[in-house]
C-alpha cells in the first residue's frame, strides 16, 4: 500500500512529504538530459551542479518557470523519477497533493495533474501555495482573524489574506528570486562587460544582495568572461550597486504586497497591525526584504521559522487529514 | 380517487425534497466544521512538531540557498 504524498513543485526546489513520515525529499527542480538520445542523466542536486557546466551533448534544465510547466514531457519525467526515489512504483500508486501558484491557468493546472497521474499518482489534487504556506507556518487560519502570508518563490510571489480556512484576498505576480538573479546577471553584463552564469548570479545575491540597507555590508569579487576579449576577468561589486540592480523585481514584489493589503476587508486589516504578515519561501531570505516591506506598508513583517519547508509541511498536513480538508483543493466548489 | 393519489404523490415528493435539502445543508455545516477542526492548532500539532524539529536542526541563517541546495 502506497503512502500518500504532498509535493511542493517549485520553480527552484521540489520537496516531497510522505504521509506519516514527514519530508522525505528536498532537491532542486532540475533535470539533466542527453540532448542526442533524450535519456535522463541526472535529476535534483546532481543535475543542479551541472547547470552551465555541461558539454554540448548534455543539457541541464529547469522544466518549470514562473511556477508553470514550460516543458510538459520533461516535467513528467522529473516527477516520475522523484516519485520513484521515494518508493512509488507501478504497483503502489499514492494519492498526491501538489502545491501550485494560485494564479495558474486552467491549462497549467491540468498540465500539473496530468503530469503527476502519468508519473504514477492514483489521484492528483492541487492546493494553492499561500494556503499551504499559512498551514505550514502555523498561522491560526481556523479562526475568524486576518492572517497574511507572503510567499516568495523562485518564479512567483504571492500574498494572501486568509481567514476561517479560506483565501479572502490574493495578489500574485510572476516575479521571484530567479528574476532577481537575472537582474544581477544583466547588470554585470551591462555595467562591467562580463558574462556570468545563473549560479554565480545567485551566489552574488546570497553574498551581498539586499532589498534595503543593512548593517555590516561587504563587497564581493566576481569572476566571469570578458565580453570584449573573451578572457576570464575579475570585478568587485558593492552592495549598493546590487541593490540598485535588483530594484525592479524587488519593487514589483513589494507593490503586490501593498495591492493585497488594499484588497483586504477593513475588519481584517486591523488584525495585520497587531499580528503582522508572515514571510515564507526562499526569496523571503533576501537580506533587508522584510524590513523593506515593513517600511513601505507600515505593517510588522515576521519571518517563518521554516521559510523553505512551510509550503510542503502545510500540504503534508492536508494529506494527513485528506477527507476533512479535501474541500480546500483547487477547483472544488466551496 | 385518481385525484387523491396525485395529491398524495405531490405531498410525498414535497416532503422528500424538504428532507433532502435539510440533509444537504446539515452536511455542509458538518463539512465546514470538520475542515475548521482539521485546521485547528490541536490538529496541526504534528506540523508544529516538525517545524520545531527542522528549526532545531538548522539555524535560520544557515537554511541554504534560496534557489539551490
Amino acid at each position: 500500500m502506497a503512502r500518500d504524498l504532498a509535493i511542493d513543485l517549485g520553480t527552484a526546489n521540489t520537496l516531497v512529504y510522505m504521509k506519516g513520515k514527514g519530508i522525505v525529499l528536498n532537491e532542486p527542480s532540475v533535470i539533466a538530459l542527453n540532448r542526442q538520445t533524450g535519456e535522463v542523466l541526472a535529476t535534483g542536486r546532481e543535475a543542479w551542479q551541472m547547470i552551465g557546466r555541461t558539454p554540448g551533448y548534455i543539457v541541464a534544465v529547469r522544466p518549470l518557470r514562473g511556477g508553470a510547466i514550460t516543458d510538459f514531457e520533461i516535467t513528467e519525467r522529473m516527477i516520475r523519477l522523484l516519485l520513484q526515489r521515494v518508493g512509488v512504483s507501478r504497483f503502489t500508486r499514492p494519492k498526491v497533493v501538489i502545491c501550485v501558484p494560485s494564479a495558474i491557468t486552467e491549462v497549467e493546472r491540468r498540465a500539473v495533474t496530468d503530469a503527476a497521474r502519468r508519473a504514477g499518482a492514483a489521484d492528483a489534487n492541487l492546493i494553492e501555495q499561500p494556503m499551504a504556506a499559512a498551514i505550514g507556518a502555523d498561522l491560526p487560519i481556523d479562526e475568524p482573524v486576518g492572517n497574511m502570508v507572503i510567499d516568495i518563490g523562485g518564479g512567483t510571489s504571492e500574498t494572501a489574506v486568509i481567514s476561517l480556512g479560506g483565501i479572502v484576498a490574493l495578489e500574485a505576480v510572476r516575479v521571484g528570486s530567479f528574476d532577481i538573479d537575472a537582474a544581477i546577471q544583466n547588470h554585470i553584463r551591462r555595467e562591467h562587460g562580463i558574462a556570468i552564469g545563473e549560479r554565480t548570479a545567485e551566489e552574488i545575491k546570497i553574498a551581498i544582495g539586499s532589498a534595503a540597507e543593512t548593517v555590516d555590508e561587504a563587497t564581493a569579487e566576481v569572476r566571469g568572461r570578458d565580453l570584449m576579449s573573451g578572457l576570464p576577468k575579475t570585478v568587485v561589486l558593492t552592495p549598493e550597486e546590487i541593490r540598485d540592480a535588483i530594484e525592479d523585481p524587488v519593487s514589483s514584489i513589494v507593490a503586490s504586497v501593498v495591492r493585497c493589503l488594499a484588497k483586504a476587508p477593513p475588519e481584517l486589516s486591523q488584525d495585520f497591525l497587531v499580528r503582522g504578515m508572515y514571510l515564507v519561501g526562499g526569496g523571503g531570505l533576501l537580506r533587508g526584504l522584510a524590513a523593506r516591506i515593513e517600511r513601505e506598508t507600515e505593517v510588522p513583517v515576521r519571518m517563518s521559522n521554516v521559510p523553505l519547508e512551510a509550503v510542503v509541511l502545510g500540504a503534508g498536513h492536508v494529506i494527513e487529514h485528506y477527507d476533512a480538508l479535501k474541500g480546500m483543493f483547487m477547483g472544488v466548489r466551496r | 380517487m385518481p385525484l387523491l393519489i396525485i395529491v398524495a404523490a405531490i405531498i410525498a415528493l414535497a416532503i422528500l425534497l424538504i428532507i433532502r435539502r435539510t440533509k444537504r445543508s446539515d452536511d455542509a455545516v458538518s463539512d465546514f466544521r470538520r475542515q475548521i477542526n482539521a485546521l485547528s492548532s490541536d490538529a496541526r500539532k504534528n506540523v508544529t512538531d516538525r517545524v520545531r524539529q527542522i528549526s532545531d536542526e538548522v539555524p535560520a541563517d544557515e537554511q541554504g540557498e534560496p534557489n539551490g541546495p
